[in-house]
């Protein structure tokens, strides 16, 4: 969608919530609709314009809890989880059976390496969001704890009751499934659930970027440039391109080609990333760790980039880079913590085990 | 029609400048167009360059975030076209110099009517506002309040690069924030000098290991252990004479072997010079029980501030 075409849509939404600043419904949908327009283009501008719409109501108890939510959901695709639980606390305190403010909790919880309290409000799901989500909330759970036949028949099972037309919750078992699967280091299954996400939905972002990286992994390098032959890619994307076009520069070395590509998509990220670090912007730490690391081979700075970013996140995928990063560098210390934290979240991913056997 | 590309890897392209008015005629097809994706949140960049009373400005705007605010994509094709922002070119500099307050002393500068440029960033074409603002007089402390698209978008930020003389500032401006003030006095030589008493001060208090040393080393100045008894030294221009050469002579060597250690000249491996410090300071204090040397003690301390500079990280 243009640009100019997907602010059209917003149009309607802003006149009316401009017209009436002080009432709760149409800033609340309009809030929603950048939430959502921020989701699709991955454009963090809308957060700011969803932030800004929702200023006139002050941070205090009376904030109906909708708007703390909304604030809550904007933190969080801002990586501020920390503040965001903050808010999300101040919800569930106020109304304990808010499905959507307790599956927004349980994701961020499970981003910031809380197990035991993510699958508590999973399981508070069970009761106010219907079996389904609850279902899938702690599929994930037990996916990033290590109890991997739970996660799979989880998802199946919430993939048998689910309605057929509701494409949200068939991408959400798809892409459960490949986690799953990734972690038992079945990457043929981890790819075949991910092509049905897409086929379910095929600009959605996380299926895509995680379809990029098992492709990385299986050495398919050339699916991935067919994935990320967009005009304009997201620093995700290109991040992924850039990796893929490595590969082949590596396989291919007499091909000139992939080599210029590879050192362009470099160029053009480390322009992003200094953009970023201008304004004090920290929610890429994770993919700019990856590419000091494998597209500049800087272990060190890769290493103090996966620590740094390890302090705000704990996915699987924040775990790997970090290890990936310590054994380049040669650090110990930075090895057994992983390795400890591995242990007591009970987290297991055959990729990480052999990383941690080298 | 020429559409300026907007593909990655292109980076900042210098030579796609253009300057409004003069070359407009020339230009009347050129296009920018509005990047449908955008994925880095709204900066503006803006660079003062503080002379006397004047203020240089240039002001970085992204024509994405200023055609959210004043609608410039009037045939809403997707694409600005030098027509579109000429005629809109007294509309953006308006709300861009709404968004912007330069004062010393609480006295507003007077801004004069930009020039508008067009130039590509990474992340698609900015407007460039070029414009000086004119103070009461020289400016000594400059505030800035910065309020560019506040209440539309909040994370938005101004990153600001402040030049005056030879200094540099760089800040993050947050839109509706509180004004920021920027000291612009150059440091006087007698501040410099405060400045460097204070830290040295600071660092001997620091460590008592540091002050116990001075002590044993300044002791024999003043009390002298004889015949198994301390004797002051009722001589007060003696004491202070020989207090003054004892450190003198410590703080010469101490300089000129820091000196060579933190330009490189002269390297020791740490475990040596620390161990060396150590045996140093057991000496000094024995020589306080156990009088080895009593005249010539000078020589003794610009030995002992000769190892003493090699504790670089320390001192």
């Amino acid at each position: 969608m243009r640009y100019d075409s997907a602010l059209a849509a917003l149009g309607g939404l802003r006149r009316v919530a401009l017209a009436s600043p002080h009432e709760l419904q149409p800033n609340l949908r309009l809030a929603q609709a950048y939430v959502e327009a921020a989701r699709r283009d991955a454009d963090p501008r809308f957060l700011g314009y969803a932030q800004a719409t929702l200023a006139a109501w002050p941070d205090d108890v009376k904030t109906p809890v909708e708007v703390r939510l909304m604030r809550a959901t904007v933190l969080q695709s801002l990586h501020q989880f920390d503040a965001s639980l903050q808010e999300l606390d101040a919800v569930v305190a106020a109304r304990p059976d808010y499905a959507q403010a307790l599956l927004t909790r349980a994701t961020v919880l499970l981003v910031r390496g809380r197990f035991a309290e993510a699958q508590r409000d999973c399981a508070s799901l069970l009761r106010s969001g219907g079996e389904v989500v609850a279902e899938l909330c702690l599929g994930g759970v037990a996916s990033a704890t290590g109890r991997l036949d739970v996660a799979a028949s989880l998802a199946a099972r919430a993939q048998q009751d689910m309605p057929a037309a509701d494409a949200s919750l068939h991408l959400w078992a798809y892409t459960l499934q490949a986690e799953t699967a990734v972690r038992r280091g079945d990457l043929a299954a981890a790819a075949s659930s991910l092509e049905a996400a897409m086929k379910v939905d095929p600009q959605d972002r996380y299926a895509r970027a995680m379809y990029c990286d098992v492709l990385l992994d299986q050495g398919k390098p050339e699916r991935v440039l067919d994935l990320t032959a967009d005009q304009a890619l997201d620093d995700n994307f290109l991040l992924r391109r850039a990796l893929a076009l490595q590969a082949l520069a590596t396989r291919f070395p007499e091909q000139v080609n992939w080599t210029q590509q590879r050192d362009d998509a470099v160029r053009e990220l480390q322009a992003r990333h200094e953009a970023a670090r201008l304004r004090g912007d920290r929610t890429h730490l994770r993919e700019q760790a990856r590419m000091a690391l494998f597209l500049q081979h800087d272990a060190h700075a890769a290493l103090q980039l996966a620590q740094e970013n390890w302090s705000i996140q704990r996915e699987p995928a924040d775990v790997r880079i970090l290890l990936e990063a310590a054994n380049a560098a040669k650090d110990k210390g930075a090895r057994d913590l992983v390795s400890t934290w591995m242990h007591g979240s009970g987290l297991v991913d055959a990729h990480l085990s052999a990383l941690l056997r080298t | 029609m020429i559409v300026i590309n907007q593909n990655p890897g292109a980076g900042r392209q210098p030579g796609m400048r253009f300057v409004a008015g003069l070359r407009a005629a020339l230009l009347l097809c050129l296009c920018w167009s509005l990047p449908a994706l955008a994925h880095k949140s709204s900066d503006s960049y803006l660079r003062l360059a503080v002379k006397d009373a004047q203020v240089q400005v240039q002001w970085d705007i992204a024509l994405r975030d200023l055609d959210a605010v004043l609608n410039l994509d009037a045939n809403t094709d997707g694409e600005l076209s030098w027509g579109e922002i000429r005629q809109q070119q007294t509309r953006i500099a308006e709300y861009a110099q709404r968004g912007l307050l330069l004062a010393t002393d609480g006295v507003t500068c007077k801004a004069t009517t930009p020039a508008l440029l067009i130039d590509n960033h990474t992340d698609g074409a900015y407007a460039v506002l070029e414009f000086s603002a004119a103070c009461a007089k020289s400016i000594a402390e400059l505030q800035v309040s910065y309020g560019l698209f506040a209440g539309i978008d909040a994370g938005h930020r101004g990153l600001l690069e402040l030049t005056s003389g030879s200094r540099l500032v760089t800040q993050v401006l947050v839109p509706a924030a509180a004004a920021t003030h920027f000291s612009l006095h150059e440091t006087g030589m007698w501040s410099q000098f405060a400045a460097y008493l204070r830290t040295g001060i600071g660092h001997i208090w620091s460590g008592y290991d540091h002050l116990l040393f001075l002590f044993s080393l300044l002791l024999p100045a003043v009390l002298q252990r004889r015949h198994g008894r301390w004797e002051a030294e009722h001589d007060l221009r003696a004491a202070f004479i020989a207090v003054c050469k004892v450190v003198t002579a410590f703080t010469l060597a101490h300089s000129l072997t820091l000196g060579l250690a933190t330009l490189g000249i002269v390297r020791i491996p740490s475990r040596v010079s620390e161990s060396a410090i150590a045996l140093t300071v057991v000496l000094a204090a024995l020589n306080n029980v156990v009088p080895l040397v009593r005249s010539r003690l000078w020589l003794v301390a610009f030995f002992f501030g000769l190892i003493h500079g090699f504790d670089s990280p320390m001192c």
